[in-house]
């Protein structure tokens, strides 16, 4: 088999970029980083301010968005918190989807290809950033007291997150003295004129906690992350966390209100950034902000929410020329539209000589036949395009010398085939093998479950409002009403409450049921603790269905989410309604068992959970037969892989595995995945 | 009743412009019965390009894009005086000033007077006679009736259509410069293009192409399911592709 090296020709994962040709969009990606660089000045704790967004736009699908911001992650490493948001869908929840998309990435290394369970976080990394450069502030300035403060600084300068992490004295005296280390953090940051939201010694708490704490008790470390995604948490757990009453969330919070708490933690985040590294809030596939006008001027509000408020950070916007100005400017007002700063930055396409090194690093990279290299990169082959124009669609480009390599790769007794579309099915496989071999994207997405409730229901649903705190949206079908929402946090109370509203519903309408989906990253619902948990274990037998969707499930709702954003960003030959049709004959067995009235059928209720479930981290040993397999073959598609690997390996143990293993490289193309081994390559 | 959809709001905007044809509609005849949807929906639709104004801002007169030509209205609006029945009453030629020609003219089209003098001196239509400081016009047909003794009182014909004229350079690039210096991006459409220069389609696409061949000009894809009928009339094809945008070197 000779894989085509030009099917790949759509960037799905902004942080696995492939090589890119010297000087293509160089400009935009040079003034991205001066200024993210601008943000990064002298004297701590920062309080840098963007005059403004700042939009990155094509022409039309394909000239590199993705990729470009890819190259910006690249170069960025190390240097700014890198936050990647995919659309959220449900404009009255936008904070705290961005929010918790914004912790979730901070839950994982800043490589793609690394492991959580392995590399120091982006969080971790931000905790320590920020502890260690306030005491070094506070020190340098006399705000604590040492005898010997240029050794103290020496070594907290010099030391990694692993070794602070190990050191007790550190970690006593983060605990012993917590008082005064949130005094020193309400000082800088008041020298400043900068003022947390929520209290310092909140923040500090929850800060240590998370980095020194929470080892020994895993339920704790979770508590600090449903804190910082403003969620309840319980509190027996923020107690011994160490949260002062006033920070803590109200359980019972109305949308509104954790909008405006979600939106405060964020700022208080970016003002904490001051201490460590700027943020980099990166909006992508911003044409599915048209579905809706009041979608496309939610973004406009949390455009000038993240300029106005936030401090330290740079948010980026990238569109396709014509969505942008028909679908989501004409919803903006101009107050926010000002918040855009001119000029904008443009991609561009390729030129003659950038077209000809893209050729050369695809071929170089596959190991195609000298002969079929050779004649693809002849002057006759790029003379037909480049007569005619002098820049070129990437994208385009590359589908052309697919063409061409098929037509070189076929032998002479081969019959000529006409170019085939990829079908719908082969989208959206390609989709989930990408989502399954991504632990990063296998976690609650409340915008891709909320898009999935609402949009890919079976027909003969009729759609419910639920006027409700807890509940987002409802179908009734046969008579018998569904409701749905969302719920990412622990807090008994809360838990009740929605099983007091069941109650409520059910006595209203007999039969009817409220649906909650679990993803694996989520704690379980009823706590081990709770005095509660008896009356939530009784409601799971009526009406409450929790309903678990383990990560196959997960990366098949999620996969369908993603051909449904691609499809309205123009990346694949499918219309928004195409999509949503395959999507949902395809997620129609789900929905069976959603929609299924049975409680006996939703799982037994069995004890509650005595412990959190821990991360599961794919063998070492099938890493190192992966490894070696593709350090040998250097090529394999993934069907391959599976059959020669022994013991066998499923596919997701593959891509887990995969995802650890920074040498090799995935494409997943619209037929097949295919696995690369490249030594030095990065992810 | 005010229509809720704005789909539909719209869609009746543009059903009611196409009715009007190129006389176009005042904003309250526009909007009548489609409440804020309607205003909305026009808005959009003005900022999109979807809809033109070819009247001032205090007195609007809404058109679809293929009638927005204020140097031709200019041009027919002069024509139109100089060849009225003031122009050849009582056996005698009238002589016009500048400003009796373009009495009446507002909004766009009285922004391209300059121009539309230019084009009808260059055309010939429109000659310039001189006694004194004063400059006075008279159009040609009135001459050509003069010569060939028809009569005098006979009504006039209408002026015979322009000819297919080449876009100038310059007057493309000003345009071009225009458009990008108020969207802020460096891509603009094609049909928009033609509007603003005054520039028919078929010259300024086969203009366009001869400047991607030179390699000064950059054509984009643009998004052709959420294009108008409109902007996809500008669609120049490249590659085998029909491609909406257009960028320039400007230098």
């Amino acid at each position: 088999m000779i894989a085509n090296p030009f099917e790949q020709a759509i960037v799905t994962e902004p942080r696995r970029v492939s090589a890119s040709v010297p000087g293509l969009n160089e400009e935009p990606l040079e003034r991205l980083l001066q200024l993210v660089e601008a943000l990064c000045g002298a004297g701590l704790p920062r309080d840098a301010r963007s005059p403004g967004a700042r939009l990155l736009v094509s022409p039309a699908p394909g000239y590199g968005k993705s990729h470009l911001i890819g190259r910006l992650f690249g170069r960025l490493e190390g240097r700014a918190t890198l936050v990647y948001l995919r659309p959220y869908t449900n404009p009255a929840s936008c904070w705290r989807s961005i929010l918790t998309k914004t912790v979730q990435e901070m839950e994982f290394p800043e490589s793609a290809g690394a492991s959580p369970l392995e590399a120091e976080t982006q969080l971790e990394a931000f905790i320590h950033g920020v502890l260690v450069r306030m005491a070094v502030n506070g020190l340098r300035r006399g705000m604590i007291a040492s005898r010997d403060p240029q050794t103290i600084i020496a070594y907290l300068e010099g030391a990694c997150a692993a070794e602070l992490c190990a050191n007790e004295t550190w970690k006593s005296l983060l605990r012993r003295r917590s008082g005064d280390f949130a005094e020193l953090l309400r000082r800088q940051l008041h020298e400043r004129g900068l003022h947390l939201r929520a209290s310092p010694a909140g923040w500090l708490h929850v800060l240590v906690h998370f980095a020194y704490g929470g080892r020994e008790r895993p339920e704790l470390r979770r508590a600090c992350l449903d804190w910082l995604k403003a969620s309840g948490v319980d509190d027996e757990e923020a107690q011994a966390i160490g949260l002062p009453p006033a920070d803590r969330p109200p359980w019972d919070l109305a949308g509104e209100q954790a909008e405006e708490l979600a939106r405060a933690r964020l700022a208080d985040l970016c003002m904490l950034a001051g201490f460590f590294r700027p943020f980099v809030f990166c909006f992508d596939q911003t044409e599915n902000y048209a579905a809706t006008p009041e979608l496309a001027a939610s973004l406009g509000l949390v455009v000038e929410g993240l300029t106005a408020e936030c401090v330290n950070q740079l948010t980026l916007l990238t569109a396709n020329l014509t969505p942008w100005v028909n679908g989501v400017l004409p919803h903006w007002q101009d107050a926010h539209k000002d918040r855009i700063v001119k000029p904008y930055l443009e991609l561009k396409g390729v030129n003659r000589g950038q077209a000809a090194e893209l050729v050369r690093l695809r071929l170089a990279a596959s190991g195609a036949p000298e002969a079929i290299a050779a004649r693809l990169v002849e002057d006759a082959f790029l003379e037909r395009f480049f007569a005619e124009t002098p820049l070129l669609n990437v994208r385009d480009f590359l589908r052309r010398c697919g063409e061409r390599f098929e037509e070189l790769a076929r032998r002479p007794d081969e019959p000529r085939r006409k170019p085939k579309e990829p079908a719908v099915e082969e989208f959206y496989r390609a989709r989930l093998e990408k989502i399954r071999a991504q632990p990063r994207r296998r976690v609650f997405n409340p915008d891709a479950l909320f898009w999935f409730v609402k949009h890919t229901a079976p027909e003969g649903c009729r759609p419910l409002q639920p006027r409700s705190r807890y509940l987002l949206h409802g179908w009734e079908r046969g008579g018998r009403k569904v409701y749905f929402g969302l719920e990412a946090g622990h807090h008994p109370r809360r838990w009740q409450a929605i099983v007091r509203e069941g109650e409520a519903l059910n006595a209203a309408a007999p039969g009817c049921k409220l649906v909650f989906f679990r993803t694996p990253d989520l704690r379980p619902v009823p706590g081990a603790r709770w005095k509660t948990a008896s009356a939530i274990q009784a409601a799971r037998g009526a009406f409450l269905h929790l309903f678990p969707l383990d990560p196959e499930e997960l990366s098949r709702v999620y996969a369908a989410h993603d051909l449904h954003l691609d499809a309205v960003e123009g990346d694949i030959p499918l219309s928004p309604q195409e999509a949503t049709a395959f999507v949902k004959a395809e997620l129609r067995p789900l929905w069976e068992r959603v929609l299924d009235p049975a409680p006996e059928n939703w799982g037994a209720p069995g004890p509650p959970a005595a412990a959190e479930p821990a991360a599961k981290e794919p063998g070492s040993s099938l890493r190192a037969r992966l490894r070696e397999l593709l350090r040998r073959e250097k090529f394999l598609s993934l069907q391959e892989t599976l059959e020669r690997l022994h013991p066998p390996a499923t596919p997701e143990e593959i891509h887990s595995a995969r995802a650890a293993i920074p040498e090799i490289q995935a494409y997943d193309g619209p037929r097949m995945t295919v696995f690369q081994w490249r030594p030095g390559g990065k992810g | 009743m005010a229509s809720r959809n704005p789909a539909d709001a719209r869609a009746a905007v543009l059903e009611r412009l196409k009715a009007a044809g190129p006389a176009g509609l005042a904003k309250g005849k526009l909007l009548e019965r489609l409440g804020s949807r309607g205003e909305e929906a026009l808005k959009a639709l003005l900022a999109a390009g979807g809809v033109a104004n070819l009247g001032t801002r205090t007195r609007p007169r809404y058109v679809l894009p293929e009638h927005f030509r204020p140097l031709e209205r200019a041009c027919e609006h002069i024509e139109k005086k100089a060849l009225g029945p003031k122009a050849a009453a009582e056996g005698a030629l009238a002589l016009f000033t500048r400003e009796e020609l373009t009495r009446g003219l507002t909004g766009e089209p009285k922004k391209k007077i300059p121009e539309a003098f230019a084009r009808l001196f260059s055309e010939a239509r429109l000659l310039r006679c001189k006694r004194g400081r004063n400059l006075y016009l008279i159009h040609r047909e009135h001459l050509r009736h003069l010569f060939a003794r028809e009569g005098r009182t006979e009504p006039h014909r209408a002026p015979a259509p322009y000819p297919p004229v080449v876009c100038e350079r310059e007057a493309v690039l000003s345009a071009y410069r225009r458009l990008k210096e108020k969207s802020g991006f460096s891509h603009v459409e094609i049909a928009a293009l033609a509007r603003e220069a005054g520039c028919p389609l078929a010259p300024l696409k086969e203009f366009i192409l001869s400047e991607s061949r030179a390699g000064r000009a950059v054509l984009g894809l643009g998004d052709w399911s959420l294009s108008t009928e409109e902007t996809r009339a500008g669609a120049v094809e490249l590659l085998g592709r029909p491609h909406l945008l257009v960028s320039f070197e400007t230098g």
